[in-house]
């Protein structure tokens, strides 16, 4: 049984990394000069625009909103993000 | 969302081809549920996203792939709707005009294929984004530039496929095309123009060829699906300029239009200029209700406001120039010169040189030396909720009555039917487009609808005056192809005749720019 795990977890696609796909697909909007952030910011303490200032950002709620969209932010494809990277940027947001 | 299945398809036919599509693809790049379609609707629409929902998608990697699927579309009669990327956001994004098609989403082909540094110019595949291409440059130290549109992360081939522009002197996308790789609805695959000849050596570098030319209709157009397409791109100038004037009056469209035609045909201004009226401006710095909290269009003495507090005038013109330094030197002032003549006329210019141009910020100068930016997207803002927005594309002579009638007409529509009047003209040398966002609160039933109701109008009332679209939203696309309808419709039967000749199934994008196979034709 242990030898199978072994097999298995040797064969497991290494993990997506999140920060690098944050860094990638979202980074252009959501940095400290995006214009996301302006809009986020928009009523909230200096900074609080920036994605990766905000608390809390539950992975799911993440995931739902790169297919789904939000406001201005139009839904990103599984050809463009694919499952496993939305998951990854949703745990690294989540951290 | 509510999905149908393609007109004249059978629920089990539907099947069938989606688990063929499984076998060329592999499982995991066909997507039918709700959670991988929801991004392949627009999502901006004006009215029901459902009108045009797509039944599924699938996504290749190789050409190879894009012929396996075309052949299997063309033997079971399940429509395909080609994207690029699928950012053709304000005009639909990726959604399809005939619900139920299967998207052809060609995302995954996403190589640069070639760059050639001497000759300026790029061979990619239909996924390649701006930014991609731009980020492939910048590693290689490459000396070329790419123009994009205000959007930089949709397809570069998608966009020059659509006619978009860009604001430096290789802007007009289409034009910069060079040379085709295309899949036929049949699964032929195709090379335009020197690329026909074994062994090429001027695919990309020669436009014509032997014969008739194809690359352009292969643009707006449902007859292939490109897979491959040759770029110029335009080689780092010694010094650009960037200039803008402001002119104080609505009053003063005609002169600034007329001022700056001569510019252009000469060559004295050699960037596709824009000219954003007072809201165009505003609207990237924050949403409507910082100025204005009541519905129905913003007021003429809230516009001054606006104008005051920004420091901008009620048209703002924003234009480069490129070349060698002297060159541009010189040329700054002969359109100082020009505009001086232009009473109320503010002309500032900004020259930058050297290697301030390799690295070029990403905002301000930048977005005039090729480097792509999303900050255009903010439009979607400006009302808040969910930021429906779709464009008004009208093209008109460079000429000061002209613009002057197409924006009288414009603006009387748009505010009559209660939203905000943000129009931008844009001089590509012989011609001009006028661009007119349309935002409105997606959400809104009863605001959506009015936009819908004055859309029309302004199509129809546009045409009436001799002023055609130069592209469209996909809910629209019959209506504006029926402006198009010189010498009863020689034109639409034209593209008809070769419509079906080359896609006698009808499977390749029906309706796309109102050109729909034969299967479908009422």
């Amino acid at each position: 049984m242990k030898l199978w795990l072994l097999v298995l977890a040797l064969f497991q696609p290494p993990a997506a990394d999140g920060a690098a796909l944050y860094q990638a697909k979202c980074a252009i909007c959501h940095d400290d000069r995006g214009f996301a952030s302006a809009i986020l910011g928009r009523g909230a303490e200096a900074g609080k625009g920036v994605l990766t200032n905000r608390r809390p950002l539950p992975a799911g709620y993440t995931r739902e909103i790169i297919r789904q969209g939000k406001g201005a932010m139009p839904g990103f494809t599984p050809t463009e993000i694919t499952d496993a990277d939305a998951a990854a940027i949703a745990a690294w947001l989540e951290r | 969302m509510a999905r149908v299945l393609p007109k004249g398809v059978s629920a089990r036919t539907f099947e069938t081809a989606l688990s063929r599509f499984r076998r060329v693809v592999g499982a995991a790049w066909v997507f039918s549920g709700e959670e991988h379609m929801a991004p392949y609707d627009d999502q901006f629409a004006p009215g029901n996203a459902s009108a045009h929902a797509p039944a599924a998608a699938v996504g290749p990697a190789s050409v190879e792939e894009v012929q396996g699927i075309v052949r299997i579309a063309a033997e079971t009669g399940v429509p395909l709707w080609t994207v690029s990327t699928g950012r053709n956001l304000a005009y639909g994004g990726s959604a399809p005009v005939m619900p139920g098609c299967v998207v052809l989403d060609l995302r995954r082909l996403n190589r640069v294929l070639e760059v050639n540094e001497d000759l300026g110019y790029a061979l990619v595949e239909p996924g390649v984004t701006f930014f991609e291409l731009h980020n492939h440059l910048l590693r290689t130290g490459s000396r070329l530039w790419i123009s994009s549109p205000a959007p930089g992360w949709g397809s570069v081939m998608g966009n020059a496929l659509e006619r978009g522009f860009g604001g430096m002197p290789y802007g007009d996308h289409a034009a910069q095309i060079c040379g085709m790789e295309v899949v036929l609805a049949d699964g032929t695959l195709l090379r335009t123009g020197m690329g026909a000849v074994p062994g090429a050596k001027t695919w990309q570098l020669h436009k014509g060829g032997f014969g008739p030319s194809w690359d352009q209709a292969f643009t707006q157009s449902n007859f292939g699906v490109v897979t491959k397409i040759g770029m110029w791109l335009m080689p780092r100038p010694q010094a650009l300029a960037s200039c803008r004037v402001n002119f104080e009056r609505e009053e003063d469209l005609a002169a600034a239009v007329d001022g700056l035609a001569p510019l252009r045909v000469e060559g004295v201004v050699n960037g596709i200029p824009n000219m954003r009226n007072v809201l165009g401006s505003a609207i990237a710095q924050g949403r409507r209700t910082d100025w204005y909290g009541k519905p129905g269009p913003i007021p003429n003495e809230v516009l001054e406001t606006i104008k005051r507090r920004q420091n901008i005038g009620w048209w703002n013109m924003s234009f480069g120039i490129y070349g060698k330094s002297d060159v541009v030197a010189a040329n700054v002032g002969h359109a100082r010169a020009a505009f001086a003549k232009v009473p109320g006329a503010k002309f500032d210019a900004q020259v930058i040189e050297g290697d301030a141009l390799v690295r070029p910020d990403r905002g301000g100068a930048g977005s005039r030396a090729g480097i792509p930016g999303l900050a255009g997207l903010r439009v979607a803002d400006w009302r808040g909720g969910k930021g429906g927005h779709i464009d008004f594309s009208p093209l008109l002579p460079p000429r000061g009555e002209d613009a002057v009638r197409i924006h009288t007409l414009s603006r009387r529509i748009i505010e009559e039917g209660g939203q905000d009047y943000m129009g931008t003209f844009y001089n590509f040398g012989r011609s001009m487009a006028l661009i007119c966002a349309i935002v409105f609160d997606a959400d809104n039933a009863a605001e959506t609808a009015r936009v819908r109701t004055l859309f029309s109008k302004l199509i129809k009332e546009g045409g009436e005056a001799g002023y055609g679209e130069y592209r469209t939203h996909i809910t629209y696309m019959d209506e504006v192809a029926d402006l198009y309808r010189w010498n009863d419709d020689a034109l639409g039967r034209f593209n008809e005749k070769i419509k079906d000749a080359l896609d006698p199934k009808g499977i390749l994008s029906p309706g796309k720019q109102g050109v729909w196979p034969k299967r479908y034709r009422t």
